[in-house]
């Protein structure tokens, strides 16, 4: 085969539908956490409605054209309406019933509420945002859902593309974000005090931050800069490495070095622990819990078929075949 | 455990699959361009703030012994500085290219709201009313840690309140103005809001050493106030 028609291949091979399946209940359960969170702080009227109408802030400096906002009234009714919209989506795109519309649905909406938060909004709301738009493409309906049972949706194959295109999306967050760890505080520069700065900020530290001046906490503080900064950094790695372990044999050391150990236990482990602490520390909403809901498309199919068989205890493999078969 | 490689048996492939293919990389392209990195703030007012100088004299004192074909650390700066305005001006241009896609799709993405340097100089919102017949300010938000407003808040006002410490957004200042003018004639309706005055303490975090010598004092400074007169509740 030519490069280009290896490079076509790659894009069109297939696997199971149970990764997506996972990724699907994580995201949905994780757009209706997001959504709970806003209705029970009372902030949906503060954060969407017009001033008159009880809204913080005006609309007339939004000027992205693909709001929702900008075509239908900022009342009280509208708003609300547009929540539970995405709610009752989220919710039917968790347990997978009409999955292609529950998605379109999380998207339109979310794209007109994240413009409409221009100020109140947070890297969480993005992570929502790009996240929205693959599950708007991808075929996470086919397994272990109820379009998949009731509706004769199920499928026994889909592209390895959408799986793909998600762990490449987290791993240009962390990349991105490590690379902007430019500030000297990342470094010996500044005596890697970036995590002791960062629980002394007012508004996102939850405590007065001198605890972690203690003599024995400062340097687990600077250990947790040089270890975190770098993890964020090379997050690439682990996506060369999930590349190169398809194949078994490798030419070259690099190469075969790269391959050699499955990195997803260090990646994604450290990537747990990190928001954990972050999570525990500061009060950033659910920043943790958007990260986390993306990680299983680094899980493989039957890995999380036997994740989902031990949630649920539903053997979704025969029903999916039945299905398929049907 | 390594997966088997998986490819299609036909060497020749569909138009949809081709398709596909091409989709995926134009996706990939262009989130990844509009990704690439580029100072947040690059304005002379940022530049010149004292905590940037700081940065930068760190940054470039410490690069220097590795560039010695520059004369000075000035030089070196100032090099560098406009090399990284003109790779700004170029990067802006291209990335046009991808914005319409991009933007159509809800998929800009920078990823600089969570990643920057942590100031060593954190701003503290605070907010002030004057209310009807009173004769002094009362504080009414103070975001210090601790106090009871701090815990009433959540951190999507915290955001706000950094958002609006930026120059620019004097009508959302004003609006948010009137918000906690609401909020306290909710609290007070015999004596509502007359005016509403915003400002900021800047702090300044002791070092993990100061703190163990015993001084944690963060020397709050007063910056950027503004103040507004609340206009009449029509619902009164």
């Amino acid at each position: 085969m030519t490069r280009w028609q290896r490079y076509v291949a790659f894009w069109n091979e297939k696997e199971a539908p149970d990764a997506l399946a996972l990724l699907r209940i994580t995201l949905g359960l994780s757009f209706s956490a997001n959504l709970l969170e806003q209705i029970i702080r009372g902030d949906v009227i503060e954060f969407y409605a017009e001033i008159a109408h009880g809204g913080i802030f005006g609309f007339q400096y939004n000027s992205y054209p693909y709001s929702l906002f900008q075509y239908v009234p900022m009342s009280s009714g509208w708003v609300w309406g547009l929540v539970l919209l995405q709610l009752f989506a989220s919710l039917t795109f968790t347990v997978g019933l009409f999955t292609r519309l529950s998605g379109i649905a999380i998207f339109v909406t979310q794209l007109a509420f994240f413009d409409r938060m221009t100020l109140f909004r947070f890297g969480a709301d993005e992570v929502y945002r790009v996240a929205a738009y693959l599950m708007m493409l991808a075929p996470m309906g086919a397994a272990f859902s109820l379009d998949a049972a009731w509706r004769g949706k199920g499928r026994a194959e889909v592209g390895k593309w959408a799986r793909r295109l998600f762990m490449a999306q987290l791993a240009i967050i962390y990349v991105r974000t490590g690379v902007v760890k430019l500030g000297s505080t990342w470094s010996i520069m500044g005596d890697w005090a970036a995590v002791y700065l960062s629980v002394n900020l007012p508004g996102i530290a939850r405590w007065n931050g001198d605890w972690a001046a203690h003599a024995l906490v400062y340097p687990l503080t600077q250990m947790g800069t040089f270890v975190f900064s770098w993890w964020e950094f090379t997050w690439f790695l682990l996506l060369i490495n999930q590349f190169l372990r398809r194949k078994n044999a490798h030419k070259g050391i690099v190469k075969r070095a790269l391959a050699r150990f499955d990195l997803r236990p260090v990646y994604l482990g450290l990537g747990l622990c990190m928001h954990l602490g972050i999570l525990i520390i500061m009060d950033i909403g659910l920043f943790a819990i958007v990260m986390w809901s993306l990680y299983p498309a680094y899980i493989r199919p039957e890995e999380a078929r036997r994740v989902l068989a031990l949630l649920f205890g539903w053997v979704g493999a025969g029903r999916r075949e039945r299905a398929a078969e049907a | 455990m390594a997966e088997a490689e998986q490819v299609p048996g036909q060497p020749e492939f569909t138009w949809k699959q081709k398709l596909l293919a091409a989709f995926v990389t134009w996706h990939l392209v262009a989130v990844i361009f509009y990704v690439l990195p580029y100072p947040p703030y690059f304005d002379e007012a940022t530049l010149n703030r004292p905590e940037s100088k700081e940065e930068l004299h760190i940054l470039f004192s410490s690069l220097k012994p590795f560039a010695p074909w520059w004369d000075t650390q000035e030089e070196m700066q100032t090099k560098v500085l406009a090399a990284t305005r003109a790779y700004m001006d170029g990067y802006f241009e291209v990335r046009k290219v991808f914005e319409p896609y991009l933007e159509a799709t809800g998929s800009t993405q920078t990823w600089n709201l969570f990643a920057g340097t942590p100031p060593k100089y954190p701003m503290v919102f605070m907010v002030d009313v004057y209310p009807d017949r009173g004769t002094n300010w009362v504080p009414f938000q103070d975001m210090n840690w601790g106090t009871r407003d701090f815990e009433a808040l959540h951190f999507r006002h915290f955001e706000v309140m950094g958002n609006l410490a930026a120059p620019g957004w004097e009508a959302h200042r004003q609006w948010y103005a009137n918000y906690w003018a609401r909020r306290w004639n909710q609290l007070h309706p015999n004596t509502p809001a007359r005016w509403v005055r915003f400002y900021y303490l800047r702090l300044t975090t002791p070092s993990a050493a100061q703190v163990r010598a015993g001084d944690s004092d963060r020397r709050p400074m007063r910056v950027q106030e503004w103040m507004w007169q609340v206009p009449p509740d029509p619902k009164r």
